[in-house]
C-alpha cells in the first residue's frame, strides 16, 4: 500500500471524506475536515488500549492535567487521541507505553495492595508525588538513588501532556479564542531607554 | 490545435523550479527567450496550504507515526509535517547511500518551488570577508567575483523578493534594499543593547523574505507563524507564485512537471548539450527534451547527480569532470552550538493567539573579521539566529493544578543557535553510486562528508560565546550545546561544481558555466566556492540573476 493510500484511508475513517488520492495531484484537506470529532463518538472502542489500561490512562490524565477553571485532560479525550496515536507507533513505542502503565500498577500493588485505578485518591497523589520529582539531592553527600518511578512517570506525563496541550481544550486553557493568530507584531511599546535599567530589562515604564 | 511539449524547440532547458531555477525561467522568458522548465514533483496549489489550521484537527495532531514509514529522514526537517508532507521527498523512493561512519541528511522536497516552500526565509548577502576569504587567511580559493560584481543583482533580487531588515552599517553583512524590518520584543532589545555595550558584537532583527508592506502585488504578513505550511497571501517569497508565475505570463514558458531529470545529452560527436532525458514520475516512461543550453538549478546535491549521471563526448560518466573537481568540495554549514536561558525582570505573559513573528534575532559575525583578532583555534567565523520572548513552560514539573498552572504562566526565555562557516575540503564528496537506483531506475548519490577540526573548534567557541552574551543580559539557568549536528542538518548544501578562473581548478566559470561545455550550467547553490556563514539562498538567486544576464547577452549576439 502506498502513502497516499494510507492517507485516503486514514481520512475516509477519520472523516468519511476523501482528499485527492491520485498520483501526482494534490493532498488537500475537505473542507470542514476534523479528526478530532471522531474521538468524541458515542460508541469510541479503544483499538489499543485494553479497557484496564484505557482506565488507567483516564485516572491518570485526570491527575496530571485536572479540571481547574478550565477542563482538563479527562474530558480533553487525552485517552483516546494517545489510543490512536499509539495504535499507528513503532513495536518499540508502544511497548515502551505498556511497560510504564504496568510500573505504574505493580507499585501500586506492592505499596497499596491493589491496582493503581481502584486505590484511594490520595494514595494515588501520594504516590505520583514520589514519581514526580527527580531523586538527586544531595543531603547526605553522594545522591545515586536509582528512580525508574520518575522515568515512566515522565514518559506517562509527556504523552498526556502532549494529548492535552494539543487538544482544542488544551489550546483554549493556554488563552487560545478559537480564531488563527492574526495582526501586526508590534513587539516592544516601551519608550526607548525603558530597559537600560542596571539590573534587569525591568518593562515598569509602560507607555 | 494541441502541441506536444516535447517536440517544441527550446532555446533553453531548465532543470529544477526552486529559488534559482525559478530566477532563470522568469530572467530568461522576459527576454524573449523560449525556456521549458523541468520540475520533478507535481504542481502546488494554495488549496493544500494548511497554515490557518489548528493540529487538533489533523488525525495525529501533526506528529504523523505515518512519516515515519516513507520519510524516515525528511521527517529529521522541522518543516516535514502531518500537514505537507507529500510536499517532501518519498525516502523509499529517492534513496542514497553513506558510508556506515559518515552520516548525511538530505532533506529535499519535489514539487513547483521546491525547498522555497518551506524555506527559513532568512536573507543575508555575502561581503568580500566571503568572497576573498582565501585572500583574507590562506585557506581554499577566492571566488572569481567579487562583491561589487553581486551588489548590483542583490539589488534586483532584494527589490522582487521583498526582503524586511534593518541597515546595521557592518562590513561583515553588507546591508541590502529593506522593507521596513520586523519589531524586537521588549527581551530582544535589552539583550541587543547590553551585548553591544558589553561586547561590542551587532545584533539586528532577522532579514527575511516575508512582506512587512504590501509589495509587487503580494499582501504585507499577516503574522500568523507556520510559513512552512504555505501562505494564502503569499507573504513569503516561494518561486511558484512569483518567479515561475512571472515566467509563464510571458507566453515564453512552458512548464512540465512530473519530470524526474536523468541526465543530459550531447550532440552526437559535439561537445556541446543537445537536451535533456528524464523519466516521468508518474508513468514511469522515459522521455527526451531538446534545447539550445541547459541549466541545472536541481539544488547542489541533484544538479551534481545530473552531471555525474551524463556523458562526455568521448563516451566517460561526469559531464564536466576534466578537472576531477566535480563533486567535490561539498559543504554544507555547521550547526550544533546553542544557548539558552531565561532573561529576568520582563512579565509578559505568552499568547496562543498571536500575533507571531515568523522571524528571530540575527547576531552578526564577530571572530576572524577584518577588524577583529584572529582567533587562534580557527578560522572563518559563525552568526547566530535566536529571539527572546514569553513562552508557555511546557516543561514545568509536577502534576496537577500547579503543573497546569506554571504551563500557562510560562517563563521568559532567551535562545540563541549557531551557523557557522563549512571548510571546503576535497575528501567530502559526492559520486554515483554503483549499484543503487532511484524508483525511477536513475543512479543515486553516495555521500560522504563531516565536519571537521575547524568547524568542531568553532562551535564551541560558538556556545561558549552563546553562553556569554546571555549572562551579559543576566539571564540565568542557561544552558549550552557544542556538540556539531549531523551534517546535512542546516539544509544549505552548497560547493561541489565550484566556479572559478582557472579551469584545472574549479568546474565552472563566473557564469556558472560548466568550463568543459560551453552550453551547460550550474546556476544554484553546487557553483559555491565557500559558504560564508550566512545563510545562501539570497546569494544564490543573485549569482542565477547575474548568470542569466550573461547568458542572455550570449543569445543575443549568437554565442549559443
Amino acid at each position: 500500500m502506498n502513502r497516499r493510500e494510507l492517507f485516503r484511508q486514514a481520512l475516509l475513517g477519520a472523516a468519511g471524506a476523501s482528499a485527492a488520492a491520485v498520483a501526482g495531484q494534490a493532498r488537500v484537506f475537505p473542507e470542514g475536515y476534523d479528526a478530532s470529532k471522531e474521538l468524541a463518538r458515542a460508541d469510541w472502542k479503544p483499538v489499543f488500549f485494553d479497557n484496564h489500561q484505557n482506565e488507567t490512562v483516564i485516572v491518570l490524565s485526570d491527575l496530571i492535567i485536572p479540571e481547574t477553571e478550565t477542563p482538563g485532560a479527562k474530558s480533553a479525550l487525552a485517552n483516546r487521541f494517545l489510543d490512536e496515536l499509539l495504535a499507528a507507533e513503532t513495536r518499540e513505542t508502544q511497548q515502551s507505553f505498556r511497560n510504564s502503565l504496568a510500573y505504574i500498577d505493580g507499585e501500586a500493588r506492592k505499596r497499596y495492595k491493589d491496582a493503581f485505578i481502584h486505590i484511594p485518591k490520595e494514595n494515588q497523589i501520594e504516590f505520583l508525588t514520589l514519581l514526580a520529582y527527580p531523586h538527586t539531592l544531595e543531603t547526605w553527600g553522594e545522591s545515586s538513588e536509582d528512580n525508574p518511578g520518575h522515568r515512566h512517570f515522565e514518559d506517562l506525563k509527556d504523552w498526556i501532556s502532549r494529548a492535552f496541550w494539543t487538544s482544542e481544550a488544551g489550546m483554549r486553557a493556554i488563552g487560545w479564542n478559537g480564531e488563527m493568530p492574526h495582526g501586526v507584531f508590534t513587539g516592544c511599546q516601551h519608550r526607548d531607554d525603558a530597559h537600560n535599567g542596571p539590573e534587569t530589562g525591568s518593562q515598569s515604564n509602560k507607555g | 490545435m494541441f502541441a506536444d511539449p516535447l517536440t517544441q524547440t527550446y532555446d533553453v532547458i531548465v532543470v529544477g523550479s526552486g529559488a534559482t531555477g525559478g530566477w532563470a525561467a522568469k530572467r530568461l522568458s522576459e527576454a524573449g527567450i523560449r525556456v521549458a522548465l523541468l520540475e520533478a514533483g507535481r504542481e502546488v496549489t494554495p488549496k493544500e496550504f494548511t497554515e490557518h489550521m489548528p493540529a487538533f484537527k489533523l488525525k495525529y495532531r501533526n506528529v504523523s507515526p505515518e512519516i515515519v514509514k516513507t520519510r524516515p529522514i525528511q521527517k529529521q526537517c522541522y518543516a516535514c509535517m502531518e500537514y505537507n508532507y507529500d510536499w517532501f521527498v518519498n525516502d523509499l523512493e529517492n534513496p542514497y547511500s553513506t558510508p556506515k561512519d559518515k552520516p548525511f541528511t538530505w532533506q529535499r522536497l519535489r514539487i513547483l518551488g521546491g525547498r522555497t516552500l518551506v524555506w527559513g526565509r532568512q536573507s543575508y548577502r555575502m561581503s568580500d570577508l566571503d568572497f576573498k576569504a582565501y585572500s583574507h587567511d590562506g585557506y581554499g580559493q577566492d571566488w572569481p567575483v567579487s562583491y561589487k560584481d553581486i551588489a548590483p543583482f542583490y539589488d534586483i533580487v532584494e527589490d522582487y523578493v521583498g526582503i524586511s531588515g534593518a541597515a546595521e552599517g557592518n562590513a561583515a553583512l553588507p546591508d541590502g534594499r529593506f522593507l521596513p524590518p520586523m519589531a524586537m520584543t521588549c527581551g530582544e532589545i535589552f539583550f541587543r543593547d547590553r551585548v553591544k555595550q558589553k561586547l561590542g558584537r551587532t545584533i539586528t532583527i532577522g532579514r527575511t523574505a516575508i512582506l512587512t508592506r504590501n509589495h509587487n502585488g503580494r499582501l504585507a504578513c499577516h503574522y500568523c507563524g507556520p510559513c512552512e505550511r504555505g501562505c494564502v497571501t503569499f507573504s513569503y517569497f516561494s518561486s511558484p507564485f512569483t518567479t515561475v508565475k512571472d515566467a509563464l505570463k510571458t507566453g515564453n514558458c512552458t512548464l512540465i512537471t512530473n519530470a524526474v531529470v536523468a541526465h543530459i545529452n550531447l550532440e552526437k560527436g559535439e561537445n556541446r548539450a543537445a537536451g535533456v532525458t528524464f523519466v516521468d514520475r508518474i508513468s514511469h516512461r522515459t522521455k527526451e527534451i531538446k534545447a539550445k543550453a541547459v541549466i541545472v538549478c536541481a539544488q547542489a546535491l541533484e544538479s551534481t547527480r545530473i552531471l555525474l549521471n551524463s556523458r562526455t563526448r568521448e563516451g566517460t560518466m561526469g559531464l564536466g569532470n576534466s578537472s576531477g573537481l566535480l563533486g567535490k568540495g561539498l559543504m554544507d554549514h555547521c550547526t550544533g552550538a546553542a544557548a539558552s536561558g531565561d532573561l529576568m525582570g520582563f512579565h509578559e505573559t505568552p499568547s496562543a493567539n498571536g500575533p507571531n513573528r515568523a522571524n528571530g534575532i540575527y547576531i552578526i559575525r564577530f571572530r576572524n573579521t577584518m577588524d577583529s583578532p584572529r582567533h587562534a583555534r580557527f578560522i572563518r567565523g559563525y552568526g547566530y539566529q535566536g529571539s527572546a520572548g514569553p513562552q508557555f513552560d511546557f516543561d514545568a514539573q509536577g502534576f496537577g493544578g500547579g503543573y497546569k498552572q506554571a504551563v500557562v504562566a510560562g517563563t521568559y526565555g532567551i535562545s540563541v543557535g549557531a551557523f557557522g562557516e563549512c571548510l571546503a575540503r576535497d575528501d567530502n564528496f559526492v559520486s554515483i553510486d554503483p549499484e543503487l537506483k532511484d524508483a525511477w531506475g536513475i543512479p543515486a548519490l553516495h555521500i560522504s562528508m563531516t565536519q571537521g577540526e575547524n568547524e568542531k573548534a568553532m562551535m564551541e567557541d560558538a556556545a561558549s560565546a552563546g553562553a556569554e552574551m546571555l549572562e551579559a543580559a543576566g539571564a540565568k539557568n542557561i544552558r549550552v550545546h557544542s556538540a556539531l549536528a549531523e551534517p546535512g542538518m542546516a539544509i544549505h548544501e552548497l560547493g561541489i561544481a565550484r566556479m572559478g578562473n582557472d579551469p584545472k581548478r574549479s568546474v565552472t566559470d563566473q557564469w556558472t558555466q560548466l568550463h568543459d561545455v560551453p552550453n551547460v550550467f550550474a546556476m544554484d547553490g553546487a557553483c559555491f566556492v565557500s559558504s560564508a556563514c550566512q545563510n545562501p539562498t539570497l546569494t544564490m538567486m543573485a549569482i542565477a540573476v547575474r548568470s542569466c544576464d550573461h547568458l542572455i547577452q550570449r543569445f543575443k549576439r549568437n554565442e549559443i
